[in-house]
Protein backbone atom coordinates (compact mmCIF):
# COMPACT_ATOMS: atom_id res chain seq x y z
CA UNK A 1 0.00 0.00 0.00
CA UNK A 2 2.64 2.19 0.71
CA UNK A 3 4.52 0.95 -2.06
CA UNK A 4 1.39 2.24 -4.41
CA UNK A 5 1.21 5.71 -2.29
CA UNK A 6 4.79 6.29 -3.34
CA UNK A 7 4.26 5.11 -7.07
CA UNK A 8 1.53 7.68 -7.21
CA UNK A 9 3.51 10.33 -5.64
CA UNK A 10 6.09 9.56 -8.15
CA UNK A 11 3.62 10.14 -10.83
CA UNK A 12 2.06 13.23 -9.91
CA UNK A 13 5.72 15.05 -9.60
CA UNK A 14 6.37 13.60 -13.00
CA UNK A 15 3.46 15.55 -14.11
CA UNK A 16 3.74 18.68 -12.46
CA UNK A 17 7.44 18.76 -13.77
CA UNK A 18 6.37 18.24 -17.58
CA UNK A 19 3.83 20.66 -16.79
CA UNK A 20 6.79 23.20 -15.61
CA UNK A 21 9.06 21.96 -18.52
CA UNK A 22 6.39 22.98 -21.03
CA UNK A 23 6.84 26.68 -19.73
CA UNK A 24 10.15 27.13 -20.45
CA UNK A 25 11.62 26.09 -16.74
CA UNK A 26 15.27 24.75 -16.85
CA UNK A 27 14.99 23.92 -13.58
CA UNK A 28 12.02 21.43 -14.18
CA UNK A 29 14.10 19.66 -16.66
CA UNK A 30 16.66 18.84 -14.30
CA UNK A 31 15.02 17.38 -11.67
CA UNK A 32 12.83 15.04 -14.13
CA UNK A 33 16.03 14.15 -15.65
CA UNK A 34 17.60 12.92 -12.21
CA UNK A 35 14.50 10.84 -11.71
CA UNK A 36 14.42 9.29 -14.47
CA UNK A 37 17.72 9.02 -16.19
CA UNK A 38 19.06 5.66 -15.02
CA UNK A 39 15.61 4.25 -16.16
CA UNK A 40 16.24 5.46 -19.79
CA UNK A 41 19.84 5.03 -20.13
CA UNK A 42 19.39 1.39 -18.91
CA UNK A 43 16.23 0.48 -21.31
CA UNK A 44 18.81 2.18 -24.02
CA UNK A 45 20.87 0.10 -23.42
CA UNK A 46 19.37 -3.34 -22.89
CA UNK A 47 18.64 -2.63 -26.57
CA UNK A 48 21.78 -1.33 -28.03
CA UNK A 49 24.69 -3.26 -26.19
CA UNK A 50 26.78 0.44 -26.54
CA UNK A 51 27.17 2.14 -23.41
CA UNK A 52 28.18 5.59 -25.72
CA UNK A 53 25.46 4.82 -27.98
CA UNK A 54 23.26 4.62 -25.43
CA UNK A 55 24.26 8.05 -23.30
CA UNK A 56 24.00 9.62 -26.77
CA UNK A 57 20.29 8.24 -26.36
CA UNK A 58 19.55 9.32 -23.43
CA UNK A 59 20.59 13.12 -24.31
CA UNK A 60 18.19 12.44 -27.50
CA UNK A 61 15.17 11.52 -25.04
CA UNK A 62 15.65 13.91 -22.58
CA UNK A 63 15.91 17.35 -25.43
CA UNK A 64 12.47 15.91 -26.88
CA UNK A 65 10.99 16.10 -23.34
CA UNK A 66 12.56 19.43 -23.01
CA UNK A 67 10.96 20.60 -26.52
CA UNK A 68 7.63 18.41 -26.57
CA UNK A 69 6.50 17.65 -23.10
CA UNK A 70 3.42 19.27 -23.64
CA UNK A 71 2.94 16.18 -26.19
CA UNK A 72 2.04 14.29 -23.05
CA UNK A 73 -1.42 14.00 -23.04
CA UNK A 74 -1.80 11.78 -19.38
CA UNK A 75 -3.47 8.76 -21.03
CA UNK A 76 -0.05 6.56 -20.26
CA UNK A 77 1.90 6.82 -17.33
CA UNK A 78 4.93 9.41 -17.84
CA UNK A 79 7.36 6.59 -17.53
CA UNK A 80 5.66 4.71 -19.67
CA UNK A 81 5.36 7.53 -22.57
CA UNK A 82 9.30 8.22 -21.77
CA UNK A 83 10.15 5.10 -22.60
CA UNK A 84 8.09 4.71 -25.47
CA UNK A 85 10.39 7.75 -26.98
CA UNK A 86 13.52 6.05 -25.88
CA UNK A 87 12.15 2.77 -27.69
CA UNK A 88 11.14 5.19 -31.47
CA UNK A 89 14.91 6.75 -30.75
CA UNK A 90 16.90 3.27 -30.43
CA UNK A 91 14.81 1.73 -33.25
CA UNK A 92 15.98 4.99 -35.28
CA UNK A 93 19.75 4.22 -34.47
CA UNK A 94 19.45 0.36 -35.05
CA UNK A 95 17.87 1.31 -38.27
CA UNK A 96 20.78 3.25 -39.16
CA UNK A 97 23.06 0.51 -38.20
CA UNK A 98 21.21 -1.68 -40.85
CA UNK A 99 21.22 -4.56 -38.43
CA UNK A 100 17.01 -5.18 -38.76
CA UNK A 101 17.94 -7.81 -40.88
CA UNK A 102 20.17 -9.67 -38.54
CA UNK A 103 18.32 -9.18 -35.95
CA UNK A 104 15.36 -11.19 -37.56
CA UNK A 105 17.85 -13.76 -38.51
CA UNK A 106 18.30 -14.08 -34.49
CA UNK A 107 14.40 -14.00 -34.03
CA UNK A 108 14.66 -16.84 -35.99
CA UNK A 109 17.83 -18.72 -34.26
CA UNK A 110 15.75 -17.97 -31.32
CA UNK A 111 12.33 -19.78 -32.79
CA UNK A 112 14.54 -23.15 -33.33
CA UNK A 113 15.59 -23.22 -29.73
CA UNK A 114 11.88 -24.20 -28.39
CA UNK A 115 12.20 -27.48 -28.21
CA UNK A 116 12.37 -27.90 -24.15
CA UNK A 117 12.95 -31.80 -24.63
CA UNK A 118 17.38 -31.40 -23.96
CA UNK A 119 16.44 -28.55 -21.73
CA UNK A 120 17.39 -29.86 -17.99
CA UNK A 121 15.75 -27.10 -15.55
CA UNK A 122 18.09 -27.71 -12.85
CA UNK A 123 21.23 -26.99 -15.41
CA UNK A 124 19.16 -23.98 -15.82
CA UNK A 125 17.94 -22.49 -12.90
CA UNK A 126 21.89 -23.56 -11.25
CA UNK A 127 23.08 -21.18 -14.66
CA UNK A 128 20.69 -18.52 -13.78
CA UNK A 129 22.09 -18.20 -10.11
CA UNK A 130 25.15 -17.62 -11.86
CA UNK A 131 25.81 -13.87 -13.12
CA UNK A 132 28.53 -14.52 -15.51
CA UNK A 133 27.01 -17.03 -17.17
CA UNK A 134 23.75 -15.32 -17.40
CA UNK A 135 25.54 -12.29 -18.52
CA UNK A 136 26.98 -14.01 -21.50
CA UNK A 137 23.40 -15.80 -22.37
CA UNK A 138 21.83 -12.28 -21.97
CA UNK A 139 24.22 -11.00 -24.56
CA UNK A 140 23.66 -13.71 -27.07
CA UNK A 141 19.93 -12.93 -27.04
CA UNK A 142 18.78 -10.49 -30.19
CA UNK A 143 18.01 -6.52 -29.29
CA UNK A 144 13.82 -7.44 -29.28
CA UNK A 145 14.51 -10.25 -27.02
CA UNK A 146 16.71 -7.97 -24.32
CA UNK A 147 14.08 -5.59 -24.59
CA UNK A 148 11.39 -7.50 -23.19
CA UNK A 149 13.09 -9.20 -20.83
CA UNK A 150 14.27 -5.47 -19.60
CA UNK A 151 11.12 -4.29 -19.48
CA UNK A 152 9.25 -7.22 -18.12
CA UNK A 153 12.03 -7.82 -15.24
CA UNK A 154 13.78 -4.41 -14.34
CA UNK A 155 10.90 -1.94 -15.19
CA UNK A 156 8.44 -5.18 -13.81
CA UNK A 157 5.54 -4.07 -16.69
CA UNK A 158 2.32 -5.50 -17.52
CA UNK A 159 2.56 -6.87 -21.13
CA UNK A 160 -0.23 -4.42 -21.82
CA UNK A 161 2.55 -1.88 -20.79
CA UNK A 162 5.62 -3.23 -22.72
CA UNK A 163 3.49 -3.40 -25.63
CA UNK A 164 2.86 0.29 -25.93
CA UNK A 165 6.04 1.17 -25.04
CA UNK A 166 7.37 -1.27 -28.33
CA UNK A 167 4.18 -0.08 -30.49
CA UNK A 168 3.45 -3.35 -30.79
CA UNK A 169 0.72 -5.86 -29.90
CA UNK A 170 0.18 -7.71 -26.59
CA UNK A 171 0.21 -11.42 -28.41
CA UNK A 172 3.54 -10.44 -29.94
CA UNK A 173 5.27 -9.33 -26.79
CA UNK A 174 3.85 -12.61 -25.20
CA UNK A 175 5.48 -14.42 -27.89
CA UNK A 176 9.04 -12.29 -27.67
CA UNK A 177 8.60 -13.34 -23.85
CA UNK A 178 8.30 -16.69 -24.65
CA UNK A 179 10.83 -16.96 -27.23
CA UNK A 180 13.51 -15.13 -24.87
CA UNK A 181 13.07 -17.44 -21.89
CA UNK A 182 13.46 -20.67 -24.06
CA UNK A 183 16.81 -18.71 -25.72
CA UNK A 184 18.27 -18.39 -22.51
CA UNK A 185 17.45 -21.55 -20.87
CA UNK A 186 18.53 -23.45 -23.97
CA UNK A 187 21.82 -21.39 -23.64
CA UNK A 188 22.02 -21.47 -19.71
CA UNK A 189 22.01 -25.48 -20.29
CA UNK A 190 24.33 -25.57 -23.38
CA UNK A 191 26.96 -23.87 -20.88
CA UNK A 192 26.33 -25.84 -17.47
CA UNK A 193 26.61 -28.98 -19.81
CA UNK A 194 30.24 -27.24 -20.77
CA UNK A 195 31.19 -26.75 -17.03
CA UNK A 196 30.18 -29.98 -16.18
CA UNK A 197 32.21 -31.80 -18.96
CA UNK A 198 35.33 -29.90 -17.94
CA UNK A 199 35.33 -31.10 -14.09
CA UNK B 1 -7.68 -21.77 -16.09
CA UNK B 2 -5.49 -23.95 -18.41
CA UNK B 3 -1.98 -24.81 -18.12
CA UNK B 4 -1.36 -22.45 -20.85
CA UNK B 5 -2.58 -19.27 -19.06
CA UNK B 6 -0.47 -20.39 -16.14
CA UNK B 7 2.88 -20.67 -17.99
CA UNK B 8 2.03 -17.17 -19.98
CA UNK B 9 1.20 -15.13 -16.96
CA UNK B 10 4.09 -16.52 -14.62
CA UNK B 11 6.47 -13.81 -15.72
CA UNK B 12 3.85 -11.28 -14.70
CA UNK B 13 3.41 -13.22 -11.43
CA UNK B 14 6.82 -12.73 -10.77
CA UNK B 15 7.37 -9.34 -10.96
CA UNK B 16 4.31 -8.73 -9.19
CA UNK B 17 1.99 -6.99 -11.99
CA UNK B 18 -1.25 -9.27 -11.14
CA UNK B 19 -3.72 -8.90 -9.42
CA UNK B 20 -4.14 -10.37 -5.64
CA UNK B 21 -6.98 -12.37 -6.83
CA UNK B 22 -4.69 -13.72 -9.52
CA UNK B 23 -1.73 -13.86 -7.58
CA UNK B 24 -3.06 -16.11 -4.84
CA UNK B 25 -4.71 -18.35 -7.79
CA UNK B 26 -1.11 -18.58 -8.75
CA UNK B 27 0.39 -19.87 -5.23
CA UNK B 28 -1.80 -22.58 -5.51
CA UNK B 29 -1.36 -23.51 -9.05
CA UNK B 30 2.60 -23.49 -7.72
CA UNK B 31 1.43 -26.10 -4.82
CA UNK B 32 0.57 -28.48 -7.48
CA UNK B 33 2.10 -27.93 -10.66
CA UNK B 34 6.17 -29.03 -10.42
CA UNK B 35 7.55 -28.00 -13.60
CA UNK B 36 5.85 -24.34 -13.30
CA UNK B 37 7.60 -24.21 -9.81
CA UNK B 38 10.91 -24.80 -11.62
CA UNK B 39 10.42 -22.25 -14.14
CA UNK B 40 9.18 -20.04 -11.58
CA UNK B 41 12.55 -20.33 -9.56
CA UNK B 42 14.16 -19.55 -13.25
CA UNK B 43 12.25 -16.66 -13.57
CA UNK B 44 12.70 -14.77 -10.24
CA UNK B 45 16.79 -15.82 -10.84
CA UNK B 46 16.59 -14.00 -14.18
CA UNK B 47 14.58 -10.93 -12.29
CA UNK B 48 17.25 -10.82 -9.53
CA UNK B 49 20.17 -11.01 -12.44
CA UNK B 50 18.14 -8.15 -14.23
CA UNK B 51 17.31 -5.97 -11.30
CA UNK B 52 20.87 -6.34 -9.59
CA UNK B 53 23.21 -5.72 -12.67
CA UNK B 54 25.59 -3.09 -12.14
CA UNK B 55 25.06 -0.09 -14.60
CA UNK B 56 26.54 3.51 -14.50
CA UNK B 57 24.76 5.65 -16.13
CA UNK B 58 26.01 9.03 -17.85
CA UNK B 59 24.20 10.93 -14.11
CA UNK B 60 25.19 14.60 -14.12
CA UNK B 61 28.04 14.28 -16.94
CA UNK B 62 24.70 13.90 -18.93
CA UNK B 63 23.10 16.50 -17.36
CA UNK B 64 25.23 19.04 -17.74
CA UNK B 65 25.79 18.06 -21.70
CA UNK B 66 22.15 18.66 -22.14
CA UNK B 67 22.07 21.98 -20.65
CA UNK B 68 24.76 22.85 -22.92
CA UNK B 69 23.13 21.58 -25.88
CA UNK B 70 20.00 23.63 -24.89
CA UNK B 71 22.00 26.80 -24.49
CA UNK B 72 23.76 26.23 -27.57
CA UNK B 73 19.83 25.36 -29.22
CA UNK B 74 18.50 28.67 -27.68
CA UNK B 75 21.69 30.86 -28.91
CA UNK B 76 21.14 29.16 -32.71
CA UNK B 77 17.64 29.96 -32.36
CA UNK B 78 18.18 33.76 -31.89
CA UNK B 79 20.87 33.44 -34.81
CA UNK B 80 18.19 31.82 -37.14
CA UNK B 81 17.83 34.97 -39.56
CA UNK B 82 21.24 35.89 -40.19
CA UNK B 83 22.83 34.52 -43.03
CA UNK B 84 24.24 30.65 -42.24
CA UNK B 85 27.72 29.57 -43.23
CA UNK B 86 27.15 25.89 -41.36
CA UNK B 87 29.02 24.03 -43.89
CA UNK B 88 32.31 26.21 -42.98
CA UNK B 89 31.77 25.82 -39.00
CA UNK B 90 31.18 21.64 -39.67
CA UNK B 91 34.68 22.08 -42.32
CA UNK B 92 36.55 23.79 -39.40
CA UNK B 93 35.24 21.29 -36.75
CA UNK B 94 36.09 18.38 -38.62
CA UNK B 95 39.56 19.47 -39.48
CA UNK B 96 39.83 20.00 -36.00
CA UNK B 97 38.86 16.93 -35.04
CA UNK B 98 41.49 15.14 -37.58
CA UNK B 99 43.84 16.42 -35.81
CA UNK B 100 43.70 16.18 -32.60
CA UNK B 101 42.89 12.43 -33.63
CA UNK B 102 45.94 12.48 -35.74
CA UNK B 103 48.25 13.75 -32.97
CA UNK B 104 46.65 11.06 -30.56
CA UNK B 105 47.67 8.54 -32.59
CA UNK B 106 50.82 9.99 -33.04
CA UNK B 107 51.37 9.99 -29.54
CA UNK B 108 50.25 6.15 -29.37
CA UNK B 109 52.75 5.11 -31.91
CA UNK B 110 55.57 6.15 -29.48
CA UNK B 111 54.32 4.67 -26.16
CA UNK B 112 56.29 1.44 -25.26
CA UNK B 113 52.77 0.10 -24.00
CA UNK B 114 50.71 0.32 -26.45
CA UNK B 115 49.91 -3.41 -26.44
CA UNK B 116 48.59 -5.58 -23.36
CA UNK B 117 47.83 -9.15 -23.45
CA UNK B 118 43.84 -9.83 -24.10
CA UNK B 119 43.99 -11.21 -20.43
CA UNK B 120 44.22 -7.49 -19.96
CA UNK B 121 46.88 -4.38 -18.31
CA UNK B 122 47.31 -4.08 -14.64
CA UNK B 123 45.39 -0.54 -15.03
CA UNK B 124 42.26 -1.49 -17.38
CA UNK B 125 40.21 -0.26 -14.88
CA UNK B 126 41.50 3.15 -14.42
CA UNK B 127 39.07 4.96 -16.98
CA UNK B 128 37.49 8.63 -16.75
CA UNK B 129 35.56 10.36 -19.23
CA UNK B 130 36.13 13.86 -20.18
CA UNK B 131 34.91 16.24 -22.84
CA UNK B 132 37.85 18.97 -24.34
CA UNK B 133 36.43 22.83 -24.64
CA UNK B 134 35.45 23.80 -28.35
CA UNK B 135 39.32 25.52 -28.52
CA UNK B 136 41.02 22.90 -27.16
CA UNK B 137 44.43 22.76 -29.31
CA UNK B 138 46.29 19.17 -30.29
CA UNK B 139 49.36 20.50 -28.36
CA UNK B 140 47.32 21.16 -25.39
CA UNK B 141 45.86 17.71 -25.19
CA UNK B 142 48.71 16.12 -25.79
CA UNK B 143 50.48 17.87 -23.20
CA UNK B 144 48.25 17.14 -20.65
CA UNK B 145 48.30 13.36 -21.56
CA UNK B 146 51.25 12.76 -21.45
CA UNK B 147 51.56 14.92 -17.81
CA UNK B 148 48.77 12.19 -16.19
CA UNK B 149 50.12 9.06 -18.31
CA UNK B 150 46.97 9.17 -20.11
CA UNK B 151 45.66 7.42 -23.58
CA UNK B 152 42.87 8.03 -25.16
CA UNK B 153 41.08 4.81 -26.11
CA UNK B 154 37.47 5.74 -27.62
CA UNK B 155 35.77 8.88 -28.63
CA UNK B 156 35.12 11.07 -30.03
CA UNK B 157 31.10 10.28 -29.17
CA UNK B 158 28.64 12.08 -31.14
CA UNK B 159 28.11 14.46 -28.15
CA UNK B 160 32.32 15.15 -27.96
CA UNK B 161 33.09 12.66 -24.95
CA UNK B 162 36.85 11.02 -24.81
CA UNK B 163 37.18 7.75 -22.76
CA UNK B 164 40.72 8.03 -21.35
CA UNK B 165 42.77 5.18 -19.49
CA UNK B 166 45.45 6.44 -16.84
CA UNK B 167 48.03 4.04 -14.89
CA UNK B 168 46.24 5.42 -12.17
CA UNK B 169 43.43 7.53 -10.63
CA UNK B 170 43.84 9.49 -7.73
CA UNK B 171 42.54 12.71 -6.12
CA UNK B 172 45.44 14.77 -7.47
CA UNK B 173 45.23 13.59 -11.21
CA UNK B 174 41.29 14.45 -10.97
CA UNK B 175 41.94 17.88 -9.71
CA UNK B 176 44.39 18.53 -12.26
CA UNK B 177 41.68 17.39 -15.28
CA UNK B 178 38.96 19.48 -13.38
CA UNK B 179 41.40 22.36 -13.27
CA UNK B 180 42.95 22.11 -16.42
CA UNK B 181 41.80 24.83 -19.06
CA UNK B 182 40.87 22.63 -21.80
CA UNK B 183 38.44 20.58 -19.71
CA UNK B 184 35.17 21.00 -19.96
CA UNK B 185 33.93 18.25 -17.54
CA UNK B 186 35.48 14.60 -16.34
CA UNK B 187 34.17 12.08 -14.46
CA UNK B 188 35.76 9.18 -13.53
CA UNK B 189 34.14 5.35 -14.54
Amino acid sequence: MLNDMNKNDQEQQSIDLLQQITKGEQSALEAFYRLYESRVYRYALSKLNDSFEAADTLNEVMMEVWKYAQRFEGRSKVSTWLLGITHHKVYDRLRKRKKTNLEDDIDDFSNQLIDESNTHMEQVIAGADDANMIQNCMSRLSSRHREVIHLAFYEDMHYQEIAEVSSCPEGTVKTRVFHAKQALKKCLAKLMAAMESLT
Amino acid sequence: MNKQYYRENLPMYINGSLSADECADFEQQLLQDEELKKEADFLSALRCYVKDEKVTSPGEMGLFKLKRQIKEESKNNVTDNQPKNGWRTFAIAASLVLVVQLGVMIGMTQQQDLFVPLSGSDYAENIVQVQFTSNARENDIRQLLISIDGSIIQGPSKNGIYRIELKKVNEEILKQLQQANIIDFVAEE
